[in-house]
């Protein structure tokens, strides 16, 4: 059985699939008080106590990106290692998010080449200063000019964190895969900004989860439509802040049995397109949420469904309707009326993801053969071992690109596999 | 002369991006930002002339990044590199810059002009010396005219400068590109010093607002359709199509000597009647193949958008499953001479492979 469950702020959407058939669908109001965690123990009950229940869950899938909100008491302290520190403040400027989260900013001396070679000397007396000056219990953001060639100075640094300042978190922007230094920080940073968020998540769910259903996986969506394993929420919140709309995708395309093809999922409050491809979202490697500044998480590409933007090259979108719309609609044959959560359907449904994505020095074809099947053979292994089984595991994108301007043997390496049943085979029966 | 405000830098920047088909855009908009926030605290005042409108004598000179490692996105400028550049060039030469254009009106270099101009006091030009982005910086219409590229200084993240006294535009580049190196991934440079007369006579003219025009017809809430309309009436459109990613491949070869990347390749398929298209990127789409046939090749700028809603894609925007409309369009005429094709045709890209 594969339950995936939607929390929004109010209210907490669960969806059970056995057997290739939707076996159970339930809505729960979040109560102020008990909260979540009580909606979702009735929730798991419900799920659990019908006509499947001799089924035991093998995976529970989250969808928590309405739950995830930055600190705004928390502010970040970031260290920016680089060569020399800015002139004036349009130098300085690394975006509005920085601007917002971050209540100090110090520049450490380093860096760097693309080559992984150092431009300048970490100073460790610096970050040793500021770590002795800041009150314990701070949050902090280091970033490095080069570290996603080579992230040392950037492990040093918060080395010396971790030793002297008893700092709540650590965040190295390295872990965020951009070729801009802002992008990367601004990630860390509102992944830092989040990191309560996503803990107090994972304990609440798991407290839950262990009492009811102690031998099912855990998993969280993430902001491409695939699902990690939980504890991932505790650690990087960021990779699941926008996972609602690529959930809803997923599970539009399991409604339908859609695996490559545009879907409008028409909502109350509008309509989105999207589309899958190899029965995954298409993806786009940097995102935002409405306006904001573009982070480094590759997030399913949304876009409102407005006037004109369905060209007739698109062929015919399979339109997917849920909210009160569903209900009065349900008899239109050229839509699909959804009568079940479809960000919990999706999360029920949505492969295992991992990807791997780096910059690599190769200097030859053979160099780059090694390292691409060195890459693919590292992601199988991690889907593995979050549960998936090997004869499911999908390589969809395993490639190495030039990088224009730059050094002409640092190449992007980029491998995304997924593990699961495509959407099309996931219900054996289609709701119409 | 005319007087650049915050939307004139938003479309410059949309223009930028589109004719040059970047990897990343935000290296362009991050250096927007810095423009924007120069413009609004800086107090200076930011003016567009074209050559004509400064002394015949005055000097111009054109700013940009040379690269070879990280990107000015990763190794961010402090702030002084320019001034920098631009004191130690107009100190050597003993006159005063009168005005400054862009090493290459697209991408990230097309926005480099309007902050230098603003911290060194001096208006942008409205010509630059490719009217669109070549990667070498030898390939100028002004090497055309057999111009010298120097003496030219040179400008790092580090805080180092070097002053080259050299003219030959072949060894300029392969002096910058190893001093950027060094440098940890650019040197911002002051080169191609001339007087606007010679600017006036040999420059591509009317680069920048060209971009600022594209800029406000891709920047605006119409379709794609109108986007595509008012592309064509506005600068010409030599061929479009629409395609999806099928296929990324990179090539372990190496380039031509100067050259800065090995070249990669992208596969697409035609989403009307399924021929296949690819595009032959090496720094630039320098190439663009339909069911193996070349249908466009540089000089020709062969740029991107994304198919639904006009706006401009980049390299970033290939992933396979992307669906994005290619778009050509004419170079300035006069790369299309035999001398320009010479210097920038098809044949100075090495390792791609093609006997062209």
């Amino acid at each position: 059985m594969r339950i995936g469950v939607r929390i929004a702020g109010d209210s907490l959407h669960g969806v059970a699939v056995a057997e290739r058939e939707i076996c159970g669908s339930v809505t729960e109001r979040v109560l102020p008080g008990p909260g979540i965690s009580a909606a979702f123990e009735r929730t798991l009950d419900s799920l659990l106590s019908g006509s499947h229940s001799e089924k035991l869950p093998v995976s529970i899938t989250f969808d928590v990106s309405r739950l995830l909100v930055p600190s705004e008491l928390e502010r970040v302290v970031a260290l920016r290692i680089a060569p020399r520190p800015p002139i004036d403040a349009a130098h300085e400027y690394a975006g509005e998010t920085a601007a917002r989260h971050c209540d100090k900013v110090e520049h450490i001396t380093g860096g760097f080449t693309k080559e992984g070679d150092e431009i300048a000397a970490l100073d460790l007396k610096q970050v040793r200063s500021i770590a002795l000056e800041e009150p314990p219990g701070r949050r902090y953001v280091v970033t490095g000019v080069g570290s996603s060639v080579n992230p040392v100075h950037e492990v040093e640094a918060s080395r010396v964190l971790f030793n002297e300042a008893k700092p709540a978190s650590v965040n190295h922007s390295h872990s965020y895969h951009n070729s801009s230094f802002a992008i990367r920080e601004r990630t860390a940073v509102i992944n830092s900004a989040l990191l309560s968020s996503g803990e107090r998540i994972v304990t609440s769910l798991a407290k839950v989860v262990a009492k009811h259903a102690p031998q099912a996986r855990l998993h969280v969506m993430t902001n491409d439509g695939g699902a990690v394993p939980l504890s991932a929420l505790a650690v990087k919140p960021v990779h699941s802040m926008l996972s609602t709309g690529a959930a809803e995708l997923v599970g539009a395309a399991v409604l339908a049995g859609v695996d490559d093809g545009w879907i409008v999922i028409e909502r109350d409050d509008g309509a989105v397109l999207g589309e899958m491809t190899g029965g995954t979202p298409t993806v786009t490697s940097r995102s935002r949420l409405g306006s904001a500044e573009l982070i480094a998480t590759r997030a399913a590409q949304l876009m409102p469904n407005r006037d004109g933007l369905i060209g007739d090259w698109m062929g015919v979108p399979t339109v997917v309707r849920t909210g009160a719309d569903s209900r009065g609609l349900a008899a239109d044959a050229s839509g699909i009326a959804a009568e079940v959560d479809l960000a919990a359907l999706g999360a029920a449904c949505a492969p295992v993801v991992e990807w791997l994505e780096r910059d690599v020095k190769i200097r030859s074809e053979a160099e780059k053969d090694q390292v691409l099947a060195a890459s693919e053979a590292k992601v199988r292994v991690r889907l593995v071992s979050n549960g998936v089984p090997p004869s499911l595991v999908r390589i969809l994108e395993a490639r190495v690109i030039g990088a224009s301007y730059e050094n002409s043997n640092t190449v992007a390496l980029r491998v995304r596999g997924v593990g699961g049943l495509l959407p099309s085979e996931m219900l054996a029966r289609r709701t119409s | 002369m005319i007087a650049l405000g915050e939307q004139h830098i938003r479309d410059l920047h949309t223009g930028a991006i589109f004719t040059a088909c970047m990897i990343n855009p935000d290296w362009a908009h991050e250096q927007m930002d810095r423009v924007l926030i120069q413009l609004r605290e800086g107090g200076s005042p930011l003016h567009l002339c074209s050559p004509e409108e400064l002394e015949p004598e005055g000097l111009v000179v054109a700013v940009g990044y040379v690269s070879n490692g990280l990107p000015p996105s990763d190794l961010r400028p402090v702030g002084d590199e320019f001034t920098r550049s631009l004191q130690i060039l107009q100190d050597s030469l003993d006159r005063p810059i009168a005005g400054v254009m862009p090493l290459a009106a697209g991408g990230l270099n097309a926005l480099v002009p309007p902050l230098a101009a603003m911290q060194f006091g001096v208006p942008v030009v409205d010509a630059d010396p490719m009217g669109r982005v070549f990667p070498l910086v030898n390939q100028t219409v002004f090497t055309l005219a057999k111009l010298p590229a120097g003496p030219i200084a040179a400008a790092g993240a580090t805080g180092e400068v070097a002053f080259l006294q050299v003219e030959d535009p072949v060894r300029v580049d392969r002096l910058l590109r190893a001093l950027a190196g060094v440098y940890g991934g650019w040197a911002a440079t002051a080169s191609y010093p001339m007087s606007a007369e010679t600017l006036a006579r040999y420059g591509v003219r009317k680069s920048l607002s060209k971009l600022i025009a594209i800029g406000s017809i891709l920047g605006s809430n119409n379709d794609s359709d109108a986007k595509y309309e008012a592309l064509r009436r506005s600068v010409g459109v030599k061929l479009s199509l629409r395609a999806r990613v099928s296929d990324l491949a990179w090539f372990a070869r190496g380039t031509l000597p100067g050259q800065t990347a090995r070249p990669s390749s992208v596969a697409l398929v035609e989403e009307t009647n399924g021929r296949i298209v690819q595009l032959m990127v090496q720094n630039e789409v320098v190439i663009l193949l339909v069911d193996g046939a070349i249908r466009a090749s540089v000089p020709d700028v062969i740029t991107m958008l994304h198919a639904h809603d006009g706006s401009p894609a980049t390299i970033e925007d290939l992933w396979v499953g992307n669906m994005i409309d290619i778009v050509v369009m004419h170079a300035d005429a006069a790369w299309y001479s035999p001398e320009g094709i010479e210097l920038a045709g098809p044949k100075a890209f090495g390792g791609l492979g093609l006997d062209v």
